[in-house]
């Protein structure tokens, strides 16, 4: 079986996930998230999450494959504390994970939550207008 | 033995900090699950790592949440509802406030 090679980041707004899921828990069919998409309810969202520190990140686990969180930092040249925050961020909104190590240090393994090498932001259709005959 | 049923399974970011993962299956009749439907709908905290909010079902509780995590796990709101579905409108709606305090 192949591995997923794509991450997709899809955009919902939170009214319609409600209304989504609440309809499908109300008729018993099933609503199940697709393997590989996460969803987020606003691109601005989504770009404020994603700092470059955060891709860097990810990067360096697929790149380096790093043992400890505490060779991810040095890979990525910053703070042990600081990477750990964003990873314990990562790992919470699904984009990776945290394996024990099983040693006596209790050191984690960053991975990625599967194995992706490619995060595909999938942008929604975008129109609007400017209404000028209103304007002054 | 009646196989499990996954009847919800999906996970949403209502906020750059907060991620919301609802979990509804169906299971076996059991003194754990005597309606059998399993429920979990959890808030998550990407700050910390931990669940923030928290609604389950198992017995012997029944419907409740747990208002007060990380710190207390023990604590738990009993929710007065007749079904899953009103457990997922309350844990809606309690997530709105926990996001509206947030931006407060």
């Amino acid at each position: 079986m192949s591995a997923t090679k794509s991450l997709t980041i899809q955009f919902e707004g939170w009214d319609h996930f409600k209304n989504r899921v609440t309809k499908a828990l109300k008729n018993k069919a099933p609503s199940i998230a697709k393997k590989g998409v996460l969803i987020f309810g606003s691109i601005s969202d989504y770009q404020k999450f994603m700092t470059e520190q955060k891709l860097a990140i990810l990067a360096a686990i697929v790149n380096k494959k790093p043992s400890s969180i505490y060779k991810l930092a040095q890979l990525v040249d910053r703070d042990f504390a600081n990477v750990q925050r964003d990873c314990v961020a990562l790992v919470a909104q699904g984009f990776m994970k945290l394996e024990e190590a099983g040693d006596a240090k209790k050191s984690k393994i960053p991975q990625l939550a599967f194995n992706y090498t490619k995060i595909l932001i999938h942008m929604p259709r975008v129109s609007y207008s400017h209404n000028l005959d209103d304007a002054a | 033995m009646a196989a499990t049923r996954t009847i919800i399974k999906e996970s949403f970011a209502i906020s750059i900090r907060y991620r919301v993962v609802l979990l509804v299956l169906e299971v076996p009749t059991s003194r754990k699950f005597p309606n059998g439907v399993k429920v979990r709908f959890v808030m998550i905290d990407s700050e910390g790592g931990f669940p923030r909010l928290l609604v389950d079902n198992h017995e012997p509780f029944g419907f409740h949440m747990h208002t007060q995590l990380p710190e207390d796990q023990n604590v738990r709101v009993p929710l007065e509802v007749k079904d899953h579905n009103e457990a997922l409108a309350i844990f809606f709606k309690e997530a709105e406030r926990i996001i509206a305090n947030e931006r407060n």
